[in-house]
């Protein structure tokens, strides 16, 4: 954990590969900034999802994560499953690893062989790809 | 007519060239009679003519002048540098206003130079009611802004109306059906308030300012069509014009005004409808600003009396006792809740939910709403914590947010001398029990969040609570609260399993004080987050049998 009073946020995305995006995150990942890193998933796997099958979120340089930071990731796992796009969480600090456990979703979101069902409540069109559960 | 030869040459030389001069000329000698003018000067003063006095066909404010100038020595005053007097001098020549500039000749004759300045002084006069009414409508901006209580801008709005704008202003609230709100003010005296049953058809333009249409001019409204209900009693005299002007809202029409004037005043000109219309936009928006704050405080107040944790008790011979403190740096409502939904009979559980929203504010309320909400009606199901959790999950799930919930389900029955508990998390930090010798142990069970995933897992364990033991659900909020020595360390679960193994044997109340003042401690004067507790006592058989009496019926908050 960094030892600055409040690190800020900032999150940078780069093309690593043709198919391959990473988004580095810096600072706390929490109530104010989640929403940052939902709008540029949205807007970046928009742009470039054609061509994306990778997405690795690198949190070496993250600081602080509270709940509205694990809700940003887990937005960004459901934005990929939409896009068929799959989701690395790479370089996670302990304490990430930790409120992954603690809430169950470590699984969820770190299982490479998982297929999971895009959430499509109120959607009127069956989800597409992937087996039913 | 006194004139030398070299003078008169001069004169002629003037003479013919004001003769044709756009402006009024007048010459006239000390003692004050018109010597010669020109024929715009004949044009204004059509009475005079050189020979009269100027007293005679000229207005006093000239005649006046022209004394007082040629009471005036005059030595000192060359020919070539003729001075003008005493600044100019104006007046009224009929409907125009005429600005007057002299010239003094060495043989005390007066020129007269005079401009036509109506429209100068017209434009002057609107320049100063403009800026009288902004700084009117300034005011009538702060005055309307200071409150945000609905019915104190209505009486700021009809005083301010009252005062400046009319005789008498009325305010028509938009109502409940044909019930309308109605404030009034006459002249500078009281706010009048009351609710009336009118039908706003019978005031011609009222129901349609009420639907916030534009306003109809004043001169269409007939006053004698005003009905009783709207003159205020107060007012004197019967209604000469009246004025009435939509209150625009924020989307939503905020009501009307209606201004009135008796008959015997200044009826609305087509400036004072148009001002009274930049009046009301400014009431309407302190109007509008003032019933959405009333409204979302009264969304908060009614959340939070759904929210605020419940007492709790003593249960069938289990205590419960809960504790919570909200997040310091915003009062909103938090994220944190608990609930203990007691059991129908002496030998049935009992269910303990402690639980975090992600997120503050409304939305998190909301959700945490509709999970204590789901809870109860899922109670049947409580024998099975996992197919209850599955079920909450799926009535959560969402397709446009990922906001979750961590809880703790707790079902507790009295077994003789020990409580039975079954508990499991839900992607919540796993409760801690602390045993009669102050040994602290962790509950094994774990589990997914709940309204994310598509499909959760979740495991229920068995714990037996001796007298005097305790089983503690807590939130992130006590283990995370930063404070201590150096201000941002953790609170911490081993400080918080050292803290629950000095509760060994202490009544559930105790518990959660102590933990709960070890937290504030912990934190100081510093941020926290929400933080709630509850703990869950096997009591000593004394308490037991004196409680337990007492203790019938279900209680919620």
């Amino acid at each position: 954990m960094t030892t600055l009073p409040h690190p800020y946020f900032k999150l940078t995305t780069e093309r690593v590969a043709p198919h391959r995006l990473r988004v580095r995150l810096f600072g706390d990942l929490d109530h104010e900034s989640s929403d940052e890193l939902v709008e540029a998933l949205e807007r970046r796997l928009g742009e470039d999802g054609e061509e994306v099958r990778e997405l690795h979120l690198d949190f070496r340089e993250l600081a602080a994560v509270d709940s509205m930071g694990l809700s940003a990731i887990l937005m960004a796992h459901r934005l990929c499953e939409a896009a068929h796009v799959h989701l690395h969480l790479d370089s996670r600090p302990p304490h990430l690893d930790r409120m992954l456990t603690v809430t169950g979703t470590l699984d969820y979101l770190t299982d490479p062989c998982a297929h999971h069902e895009p959430v499509a409540l109120g959607d009127t069109e069956p989800p597409s790809g992937g087996p039913l559960p | 007519m006194d004139t030398t030869t070299t003078s008169s040459a001069g004169s002629l030389e003037l003479r013919t060239s004001w003769a044709s001069a756009p402006y009024p000329v007048v010459l006239a000698d000390r003692s004050g009679t018109v010597v010669e003018l020109n024929t715009a000067a004949s044009a204004v003063f059509s009475a005079l003519s050189p020979g009269d006095r100027l007293r005679d066909g000229a207005p006093d404010w000239l005649a006046d002048a022209h004394l007082r100038l040629s009471a005036e020595p005059t030595e000192q005053q060359s020919e070539q540098r003729p001075e003008s007097g005493d600044g100019p001098h104006g007046g009224q020549v009929g409907d125009r206003s005429y600005e007057a500039h002299a010239t003094r000749g060495s043989d005390g004759d007066v020129v007269w130079w005079l401009v036509d300045d109506t429209d100068r002084r017209l434009a002057e006069e609107a320049l100063h009611g403009e800026r009288q009414r902004t700084s009117f409508l300034a005011e009538a901006s702060n005055a309307l802004l200071s409150s945000l209580n609905v019915n104190r801008c209505m009486e700021v709005t009809a005083q301010l109306a009252a005062t400046h704008l009319a005789d008498a202003a009325v305010i028509i609230a938009p109502g409940k059906g044909r019930r309308h709100p109605m404030t009034s003010c006459v002249g500078s005296g009281e706010v009048v308030r009351s609710i009336v049953d009118i039908d706003t058809t019978s005031m011609p333009g009222l129901a349609e300012a009420l639907q916030g249409f534009p306003p109809v001019p004043s001169r269409w409204i007939d006053p004698a069509s005003a009905p009783e209900w709207v003159v205020p009693e107060e007012m004197e005299g019967s209604v000469g014009s009246v004025v009435i002007t939509p209150l625009p809202g924020h989307g939503t029409p905020g009501g009307a005004l209606v201004l009135l004037r008796t008959s015997g005043g200044t009826a609305f000109s087509e400036d004072a409808e148009v001002f009274a219309r930049l009046f009301a936009a400014r009431a309407g928006a302190a109007l509008a600003a003032a019933r959405m704050y009333a409204e979302q405080s009264s969304i908060t107040t009614t959340l939070m009396r759904e929210l605020l944790p419940p007492t709790l008790h003593q249960v069938n011979g289990v205590e419960f006792a809960g504790g919570y403190r909200a997040s310091g740096h915003s009062d909103r409502v938090g994220g944190d809740f608990y609930d203990v939904h007691p059991g129908a009979g002496e030998d049935q559980e009992s269910l303990a939910v402690l639980g975090d929203v992600c997120g503050k504010g409304l939305e998190a309320a909301v959700l945490t709403g509709k999970i204590r909400n789901t809870l109860h009606a899922l109670l049947p199901l409580a024998d099975d914590h996992a197919r209850m959790l599955r079920l909450l999950n799926t009535a959560l799930l969402n397709s446009h947010h990922t906001r979750f919930a961590t809880l703790v389900l707790a079902s507790a029955a009295r077994h003789e001398d020990r409580t039975r508990l079954r508990v499991t998390s839900a992607g919540h930090p796993a409760p801690l029990i602390v045993r009669r010798d102050g040994t602290v142990e962790e509950a094994d069970t774990s589990g997914s969040l709940v309204g994310v995933l598509r499909s959760i897992k979740s495991t229920t364990t068995s714990i037996d609570l001796a007298v005097g033991e305790s089983c503690l659900l807590f939130t992130d909020g006590i283990t995370e609260a930063r404070g201590g020595p150096l201000g941002d360390e953790m609170f911490g679960e081993s400080r918080l399993r050292e803290a629950l193994g000095e509760c060994a044997g202490m009544p559930a109340e105790a518990v959660v004080e102590r933990i709960q003042m070890l937290a504030a401690e912990w934190v100081g004067r510093g941020r926290h987050d929400d933080m709630a507790v509850v703990a869950i006592t096997t009591p000593r058989p004394d308490v037991f049998s004196a409680l337990t009496r007492g203790a019938a019926g279900r209680r919620r908050a």
